[in-house]
């Protein structure tokens, strides 16, 4: 039973725009998000369910559901409706994990949270015989990839305080209004309007963007999954090649997507989605819920560039993109399209997650698979940043632009340039484009 | 059959350095540095403009202005070209022919060694093997050896091993030698920190102090130049988010003080994001 405990707020403009793309698009089931945790040891479920409580009902960004009024005007509606983890036994522990909790949550990611009603998240304790197993199914309304993060520390935090018969820790999540406020301030608005117009001039300075796929394809068509991590040996080779260019491993890999795009599009540009955390004020940072933006990364290439002189231009970009990341990439496109440009702000789509942690509950170390990260009209590159471990990149692609053979020549080629130009960081872009075209398909 | 092409790959940092089983400490009356087959045919399989061989090299370059300063005798080997089959015994069966072309014999130009310098002729992987090198150093009072050059796990090892059976007290300077892989590197100094000698880095024997990364001083060195800020214009106590310090760089941080031990994430960095916060939590962590 749900019951109103405050007056209805206004949506922020992410969870606008979110609410807009679950409302519009009709496949509300899109904007699903899924993760399964993995606990190397038996919890507590009763305490895990307490614990749960006192997260979900510390932030009314959580608390709550979005209802909408006879204008389609949307509205957070703070709640007490706090989910009941459902728990299943299962006879023996899970082998593959991964394996198993796609199929186990794939019917789930099918059904659309009914936004109006329902809380936007749902968790069920798997129970083997010495290992749990928590999937977790939330809206991307509710949570991006941050607020996850601020949501699982504090699942964390809480479990252990009431293992350990401490007090539930203060949480001091921000709330909506807090969040509102902070967005509403003189300064903030002149950012964003700032950010408009150095973004329309972006874009009005960049030829035609493009992608791996010349085709166009709906974001309803279902998205399709394959990784790869880079080996140790390769990863070390490319942490050591970041440190010697003074660099990063991200940027090696920026660096390495651009040219992978140049080696099939043969323009020396390439505007890469990028996806921004797009918090900054202390309200920002504190507050479980979506706020993350993705907005173009314009790269103006020349062929005689080191793999120096591109982490430099990829590095200076992405700072010049920080000042921006308050404009919605939706608003951004509405202002293409007024102008009757296109509206394909950028080609393919980069998520850098270094959010991964693995804390433990009570002693018991926990593993997190993404299962599902949300959805893409063209290619999204999740690279999960794992400090000394070695990255692993997921290619979601829209299985209506890609063939499976184009996929693999494109994960192929992404991952023979980083290793390639990390072992040879003088080579000359337009050396390595040629490498790339005479032998376009040679994986290391 | 011969050396594999090389890649790349980080040096150890202080942190990453194996504990050691003995605290010897390196005394400049008693010690001589061995630079180790640093020759044109072996770093050539790094290929050029090796970041790893770059920086072996540069240490080498520091250790060696601090053995003439200290009057410390610097021991050279080179593997002499066109072994006979006799001369050359079981590595042939291993390595193939190995050094033929005179060219790529000589100690690479970045090392070169000066007259007082002594260069011995290397036989076998350890440089013991077939040659005065024991007398030489027993004859100057040296009883303590440094060692750098390459490769890890091969030479380097096997001569600080031979060092130790002959009462030789053998330092590796982690820092100073490379090898075919990062893992075979760390196996080597694990071997000599648990077995047979001390492992040491550059900074260590030169005496520099290394950037503590968990104090605030140590912090601002390493902040500054990645969010481009002079120290008179840093506050402590204002959001580095602000500054424009961002996520891969926060992650990079948390790496590298996992590798002392310390556990943080970058959510709760991210919630407290002042250096000043950051370093009282690092102080907690550290007593945990």
């Amino acid at each position: 039973m749900t019951h109103t405990i405050a007056k209805p707020l206004p949506l922020t403009t992410s969870q606008h725009a979110m609410w807009l793309l679950h409302t519009i698009s009709g496949r509300g089931e899109l904007f699903n998000v899924a993760e399964c945790m993995v606990f190397r040891g038996k919890v507590a479920a009763t305490t895990l369910q307490h614990a749960f409580n006192h997260v979900w009902q510390a932030s009314d960004t959580l608390s709550c559901r979005f209802p909408h009024d006879a204008d389609y005007t949307p509205a957070l509606q703070p709640t007490h409706n706090t989910p009941i983890i459902e728990i299943i036994q299962l006879e023996h522990d899970i082998e593959h994990v991964t394996d198993y909790a796609q199929q186990f949550m794939a019917p789930k990611l099918c059904q659309p949270f009914d936004l109006s009603s329902q809380p936007l998240m749902q968790l069920q304790l798997l129970r083997g015989e010495s290992q749990d197993y928590l999937m977790i199914l939330a809206h991307h309304l509710l949570l991006d990839g941050y607020g996850f993060g601020l949501f699982s520390q504090a699942l964390s935090r809480s479990y252990n305080a009431l293992i350990k018969n401490k007090a539930l820790p203060n949480l001091r999540f921000s709330d909506q209004q807090t969040l509102l406020d902070a967005q509403q301030q003189a300064t903030y608005l002149t950012t964003v309007d700032s950010a408009r117009q150095t973004l329309n001039q972006w874009l009005d300075d960049i030829g035609e963007i493009h992608s791996f796929s010349d085709s166009k394809a709906d974001v309803t068509t279902a998205n399709k999954r394959t990784s790869q991590q880079f080996t140790r040996a390769q990863w070390q080779t490319i942490q050591s090649a970041a440190s010697s260019i003074n660099s990063s491993s991200s940027e090696i890999l920026l660096a390495a997507i651009a040219t992978a795009l140049i080696a099939k599009t043969q323009h020396y540009h390439a505007t890469l989605g990028l996806l921004m955390m797009n918090r900054q004020s202390m309200a920002e940072l504190s507050a479980p819920c979506v706020q993350s933006n993705v907005l173009p990364l314009p790269l103006n290439l020349t062929p005689d560039m080191t793999l120096h002189d591109i982490t430099v231009l990829v590095n200076h970009q992405i700072k010049a993109l920080k000042q921006l990341q308050s404009y919605r990439v939706e608003s951004l496109k509405r202002d293409r399209q007024k102008q009757g440009k296109s509206l394909t702000v950028f080609g393919p789509t980069i998520n850098l997650l270094p959010f991964s942690s693995n804390p433990k509950y009570a002693g018991i170390e926990t593993h997190s698979h993404i299962l599902s990260a949300g959805t893409t009209d063209d290619i999204m590159l999740q690279i999960h940043l794992l400090g000394d471990t070695p990255a692993n990149i997921d290619f979601d692609v829209n299985e209506a632009r890609y063939q499976p053979d184009q996929v693999n020549t494109i994960q192929a080629q992404v991952f023979d340039i980083a290793i390639r130009w990390a072992n040879q960081p003088t080579l000359a872009l337009s050396e390595l484009v040629k490498c790339l075209i005479q032998e376009p398909k040679h994986v290391f | 059959m011969s050396i594999p092409k090389l890649s790349h790959y980080p040096l150890p940092r202080e942190t990453q350095l194996p504990d050691n089983r003995v605290d010897w400490q390196v005394d400049p009356q008693r010690a001589a540095l061995l630079i180790h087959d640093m020759q044109h045919y072996f770093i050539n399989f790094y290929g050029e403009n090796n970041p790893l061989i770059d920086a072996v090299i540069a240490n080498i370059q520091a250790l060696k202005h601090y053995c003439y300063e200290h009057d410390i005798p610097i021991y050279y080997t080179a593997q002499p070209i066109k072994q006979g089959t006799q001369e050359r015994g079981l590595l042939r069966d291993m390595w193939g022919d190995g050094l033929q072309d005179p060219t790529q014999q000589p100690v690479i130009d970045a090392l070169a060694p000066t007259d007082k310098d002594i260069v011995l002729t290397k036989w076998r992987y350890s440089a013991f093997q077939k040659c005065d090198f024991e007398e030489r150093l027993t004859s100057s009072n040296r009883d303590q050896l440094l060692i750098v050059g390459i490769y890890a796990h091969i030479g380097v090892m096997t001569t600080a091993v031979d060092a130790f059976m002959r009462d030789i007290k053998p330092f590796v300077i982690a820092d100073a030698v490379a090898d075919f892989s990062y893992d075979e590197h760390q196996m080597a100094l694990n071997f000599v920190a648990q077995r047979c000698g001390k492992v040491v880095n550059t900074a260590q024997v030169l005496g520099e102090a290394t950037l503590d990364l968990t104090s605030l001083d140590g912090l601002k060195t390493h902040i500054l130049p990645l969010i481009d800020c002079e120290p008179d214009e840093f506050d402590e106590f204002e959001s580095l988010v602000d500054y424009g310090l961002d996520s891969v760089q926060v992650m990079n941080l948390i790496a590298l003080w996992q590798q002392q031990g310390i556990e943080t994430n970058f959510i709760e960095l991210a919630q407290i994001p002042t250096l000043s916060a950051w370093v009282e939590l690092l102080e907690e962590r550290k007593d945990d």
